[in-house]
């Protein structure tokens, strides 16, 4: 097999991985935009509207448990926050599908390059949380 | 204003910024925080955090068409990859730090600057001289020589050329998408062009893919730190992936020229907009 199909290959995997996940968040947003939609289908006031939407105050989850919480109770807000969070992962199983496919060619520059992507993103989690 | 007018008109401004943005190379961010704070009222804080995860949407949901017609190179991708993530944390981190006002001036200085880079823009792909022995050299070993079909002009080849000044670019493209929730591609897709010699056609793909990784690391910071509000953000996320899709669709048959000039204009106005909403606020 040649460079230019090996590297069509590893695009083709990498596409299908992206695919799966944009469609498994879009479910999950229209799914929490429903929901919410219907519990808000009252007009507000231009104050009770910005408290709602707008404001740095507005209610929503904003911890994993918090997050827990409104799903269990079916909030269409925790819903959209999830499929929110699922979207933000999708380029994380990108970078890791690449690192799959270099260590199966034995790649050793490119699999050594993704491993410090994949790691500067998981010190990105940890520095969001420490916050 | 009732919950769905405002999520129509959140989606319908986010639909024609994941258009434009896909067509430019751009993630729509740019776009997306001025409109929406400028046009609804919304927050900085919340617009720059909507727009983030845009960016994340156009870049995943474009990504599938481009890569399907392979222009995009994954493995240029994840050499600058490692230096726009790391410039997103820095930014990120200085986005903690800075006052709310200032991210006004900020985003209105780097609406001019994108309209001053989108009248300089050249496609070099034509112009593009032979590397030298040494540069071709590293892109060999770093199996950066690549091709891929035009439309008109079947197949074209290129070699990536100084790889070092494309990872400082992108690292400050980096800061850049960490502080203010753009995907950077603006500063990349030229430098990849302009400096790297790679054609445009794939410099914009390939900034399309990086992107999303870029902004995945500073949308993780900010969902974390509560600025991304959902009833903000999830009206732009579906906007921006539909818009985006129908941009990356027609992104190999028309000429972006006509676009750019049009788009020019548009910067320029917001970027007066969103500087002189700093000054009333930090003056009035």
């Amino acid at each position: 097999m040649d460079k230019g199909d090996k590297l069509h290959q590893i695009e083709a995997m990498v596409a299908r991985v992206l695919q799966t996940g944009v469609a498994l968040s879009v479910c999950t947003l229209l799914v929490g935009w429903a929901i919410s939609l219907t519990t808000h289908f009252e007009s507000f006031s231009g104050d009770q509207y910005r408290s709602q939407f707008l404001d740095l105050e507005a209610e929503f989850p904003r911890t994993l448990q918090t997050l827990g919480q409104g799903l269990a109770s079916g909030s269409g807000r925790a819903v959209m926050v999830l499929g929110l969070v699922v979207l933000m992962l999708t380029p994380l199983l990108r970078v890791f599908a690449s690192l799959i496919v270099f260590v199966v060619q034995r790649d050793r520059i490119y699999f050594l390059l993704t491993a410090l992507v994949l790691v500067l993103l998981g010190v990105s989690l940890v520095m969001g949380n420490t916050h | 204003m009732s919950a769905l007018a405002f999520s129509a008109e959140a989606f319908a401004i986010a639909l024609g910024a994941g258009f434009l943005g896909s067509l430019l190379g751009i993630g729509g961010g740019i776009i997306i925080v001025p409109a929406l704070t400028l046009l609804m009222g919304v927050d900085i804080r919340f617009a720059i955090g909507a727009s983030i995860v845009s960016v994340v949407a156009t870049s995943s949901g474009s990504a599938v068409t481009f890569v399907k017609k392979a222009i995009a190179n994954v493995k240029l991708a994840m050499i600058l990859e490692v230096a726009t993530v790391s410039g997103a944390l820095v930014g990120a981190f200085l986005g903690t730090s800075l006052p709310r006002e200032n991210l006004y001036l900020l985003f209105g200085l780097l609406l001019f600057l994108v309209a001053t880079l989108m009248v300089i823009r050249r496609n070099a792909e034509d112009s593009s001289r032979a590397p030298s022995t040494s540069d071709l050299a590293r892109a060999q070993k770093l199996d950066l020589v690549g091709h891929y079909e035009d439309v008109r002009k079947g197949q074209v080849n290129y070699v990536v050329r100084r790889i070092g000044a494309g990872q400082c670019a992108s690292f400050v493209a980096g800061i850049l998408s960490g502080l203010l929730g753009v995907g950077g591609g603006i500063v990349k897709v030229p430098v990849m062009n302009v400096v790297m010699g790679v054609p445009l056609k794939v410099a914009t793909a390939t900034s399309n893919l990086m992107i999303g990784v870029t902004a995945a690391a500073s949308a993780l910071v900010y969902v974390t730190r509560g600025d991304i509000n959902p009833f903000v953000a999830t009206p732009v996320a579906l906007g921006v992936l539909a818009g985006a899709q129908l941009g990356s669709r027609i992104m190999t048959r028309i000429e972006s020229r006509i676009i750019l000039r049009l788009f020019v204009v548009i910067l320029v106005w917001m970027g007066g907009q969103m500087c002189w909403k700093w000054w009333s606020s930090t003056h009035g």
